[in-house]
């Protein structure tokens, strides 16, 4: 690889818009990578005599071990979400007399540095120098090491593969998530146990620097098999072989008969169902209709129910409604001089959103047989966010708006966001809960919960009035958002 | 039709438009040339709302763009990338724009008929999205829709450029047969097409206007000596 691919890479970063706009959110973002590469750090320096306490009669080593090779799938399922694997670095070099092997090998070379690759080290690190250097010899010193090595570099391939390196890569990235996130499930709620399995496992693997490099190997298969493949791959068409996506040959004029608003609401269902971000989102909010399998247990407080309540009818209207405008701002000249008025616009937002949070909640029906006291909660907050939230979504688009490129990014890209975005948290999980217990304190759960519904129906019944305040709103300020989506 | 009272528009203290006055007639079809940065996007995104002017207005059969909406429904226009939307294929985006009009599919279809050379083949029927088509097929896309809807003003910014030079003469055509009962605002930097095919032309420099010229025996010689560079 040679050096100016790093130096380009380097310069794209220091410049890019996200990085000179929006300084708030950078400052924020490093904030988090620091505050968790702490407090892995912090564990990492406790972690072994924490396991001794707890696991009194186990070999620590091969407990870690154990913990290690668990930390794979967990490691690969965040990484699939949250990992960006730039394949796109290398287009403006294709044209340019640059071998098509250094280019793979940079590929490859450069995703090493996530900053996943990173984080893990905080807490190996001081687990080492603190714990197993302390106990253990220097052949198992650096067993552990290699082992920790193996897992972190192999993760990054193994989810590097999934993601990209596969040309079905939507149904077969789908099956190893889902096979990944199911085994996690069982685990960890206790319907199997492999522990014993894993600590004999990490037993052998340990006990020579030879066998711990399994996974070094693993890594390195994973790598040869990537660099295989964008060898191949790396030619100008592999911008231009996007799929349709899911719907592109749908015929989706379900909303086309209500006027105006419904054309729109077509529109936006294409570009949900279509655009490369806009869809992800859409699917990481469907893959939150099984989080309450992960957070509800026998202990739950009602603050919890709350929470999964509103999580559950409101993901897809949050992810969504966040970048209200954005998801337009390409074409959004043309809906602004063209064929309907900015009400219709809002219009067609509010009604699309609010059916996103109806169709979340008979998804969530299923609740019933599990447990019931959800469906509840879902119930009384799908009021509330199928009203109110969508107002705020609507009152943030009128300030704060940011140009994207719907078919551009990934499930967390986090282009577009500015610091009104992290503010609407606040009034968006503090109303129902200020409600409900207002209402809890009056009369109890059910009344806490009526307070949440009462509201919400209050929101639905004067929806036009808050929809045209909302517009009056958007047009005093449409000459700096257009000229904002402009950039 | 339109009239432009006392326009201005400043960025950031640096004046780049100022139109004392300039009605626009039903019927005419209007050419706006100019050297870059003269001052014709401006005016065209004025005129549809898009920007907010420093100060003065443009009338649209007698209501301030900036106050009303309903100029929205007789208008079209064609400025830039920002008026397709590029993940919807051609089809999809022409049905959505009739729609907005109530004109349904089959007759949007049947109202593009004219388009079907320009087409060439190329556009309709290859199931690309739009942003998977060439510079030069999305312009034709962007033109044709902005006929969708029979709109009794059409704002094109450069429609001659970046096509062929055979696609710009039936662009031409269209604009000529289009004009029984529309009003076209065109800009651009060919002088040829625009003496061809404008009824009046207007010379636009550092924002204002320095030559204001109706179509006559003598209208092309005028321009071209406007522009007269010493060779």
């Amino acid at each position: 690889m040679k050096w100016y691919f790093l130096k380009h890479a380097w310069l794209g970063f220091r410049r890019s818009p996200t990085l000179t706009q929006n300084v708030l959110q950078t400052v924020l973002l490093a904030f988090f990578a620091f505050y968790f590469a702490a407090a892995f750090f912090v564990l990492g320096m406790v972690a072994g005599e924490i396991i001794e306490s707890h696991f009194a009669d186990h070999n620590v080593l091969h407990l870690a071990g154990a913990f290690l090779i668990y930390y794979l799938p967990v490691d690969i399922l965040t990484r699939y979400f949250l990992q960006k694997f730039p394949v796109m670095a290398i287009k403006p070099y294709l044209l340019l007399p640059v071998r098509r092997t250094r280019m793979a090998r940079y590929i490859l070379l450069r995703s090493l540095g996530s900053f996943f690759n990173f984080i893990p080290w905080f807490f190996i690190l001081p687990f080492f120098f603190f714990y197993i250097r302390e106990n253990y010899g220097s052949t198992n010193q650096l067993s552990f090491l290699l082992l920790a090595a193996g897992i972190v570099l192999s993760s990054n391939f193994i989810s590097f593969w999934v993601s990209k390196g596969t040309d079905l890569k939507n149904y077969t990235a789908g099956i190893v998530i889902a096979a990944i996130a199911g085994f996690l499930f069982l685990e960890f709620k206790g319907f199997i146990s492999t522990l014993p399995y894993m600590e004999s496992t990490a037993e052998f693997l340990l006990s020579s620097p030879a066998t711990a490099s399994v996974f070094i190997a693993v890594g390195a298969v994973v790598f040869g098999l990537l660099h295989n493949y964008f060898k191949k791959q790396l030619h100008l068409n592999v911008q231009q072989s996007q799929s349709g996506g899911f719907g592109s040959n749908l015929k989706l004029g379900w909303f086309g008969r209500f006027g105006r608003p419904g054309k729109l609401m077509d529109l936006e269902l294409r570009l949900i169902l279509r655009a490369k971000r806009a869809r992800a989102y859409l699917l990481t909010s469907l893959f939150i209709l099984f989080f309450p399998l992960f957070m509800i247990n026998d202990s739950s407080t009602d603050v919890i129910y709350l929470f999964v309540g509103l999580m559950i009818t409101g993901v897809i209207a949050l992810n969504h409604g966040q970048l209200l405008l954005s998801w337009n701002s390409m074409h959004f000249d043309l809906l602004m001089s063209r064929g309907n008025t900015v009400k219709d616009i809002f219009r067609a937002k509010y009604y699309f959103l609010a059916l996103t949070c109806v169709l979340m909640f008979v998804l969530a029906l299923p609740y019933l047989f599990y447990d019931p006291r959800i469906v509840l909660y879902a119930a009384a907050l799908l009021f509330y966010n199928a009203s109110f939230s969508i107002l705020i979504y609507m009152l943030l688009a009128s300030f704060n708006s940011l140009r994207i490129d719907p078919n551009e990014g990934g499930a967390f890209s986090f282009s577009g966001f500015g610091a009104a975005h992290y503010l609407i948290g606040i009034p968006i999980v503090g109303i129902p809960i200020v409600l409900f217990y207002a209402g809890k304190l009056l009369g109890g759960e059910m009344t806490g919960l009526l307070f949440i519904a009462a509201f919400g129906i209050l929101g639905t019944l004067f929806h036009q009035k808050l929809i045209d305040a909302c517009t009056a709103l958007f047009a005093k300020n449409r000459y700096k958002i257009s000229a904002a989506f402009r950039k | 039709m339109i009239e432009i009272e006392n326009l201005s528009k400043s960025y950031g203290g640096t004046e780049v438009l100022h139109i004392p006055s300039l009605q626009v007639e039903k019927g005419e079809i209007l050419g706006v040339v100019g050297n870059n940065g003269a001052g014709k996007t401006t005016l065209f995104s004025l005129a549809l709302d898009l920007i907010e002017a420093s100060s003065g207005k443009i009338v649209s059969k007698g209501e301030d763009v900036s106050k009303t909406e309903a100029w929205k429904m007789y208008t079209s226009a064609f400025l830039d990338e920002s008026f397709l939307i590029n993940f919807l294929t051609p089809e999809e985006y022409f049905d959505f724009v009739g729609g907005l009009f109530n004109i349904s599919s089959v007759d949007v279809r049947l109202s593009l008929e004219p388009f079907a050379e320009i087409f060439a083949g190329e556009v309709m029927g290859s199931k690309k999205f739009i942003r998977q088509l060439s510079m030069g097929n999305r312009k034709k896309v962007g033109l044709a829709a902005a006929l969708i809807g029979n709109p009794e003003l059409v704002i094109w910014d450069e429609p001659f450029s970046n096509l062929d030079p055979s696609t710009q003469m039936r662009v031409r055509n269209v604009i000529s047969r289009e004009s029984e009962n529309k009003t076209f605002l065109i800009s651009s930097h060919d002088l040829y097409h625009i003496a061809e095919v404008c009824t009046r032309v207007v010379i636009l420099e550092k924002g204002e206007i320095v030559k204001d010229v109706r179509r006559s025996e003598s209208s092309k010689e005028e321009l071209l000596a406007h522009f007269k560079v010493e060779g």
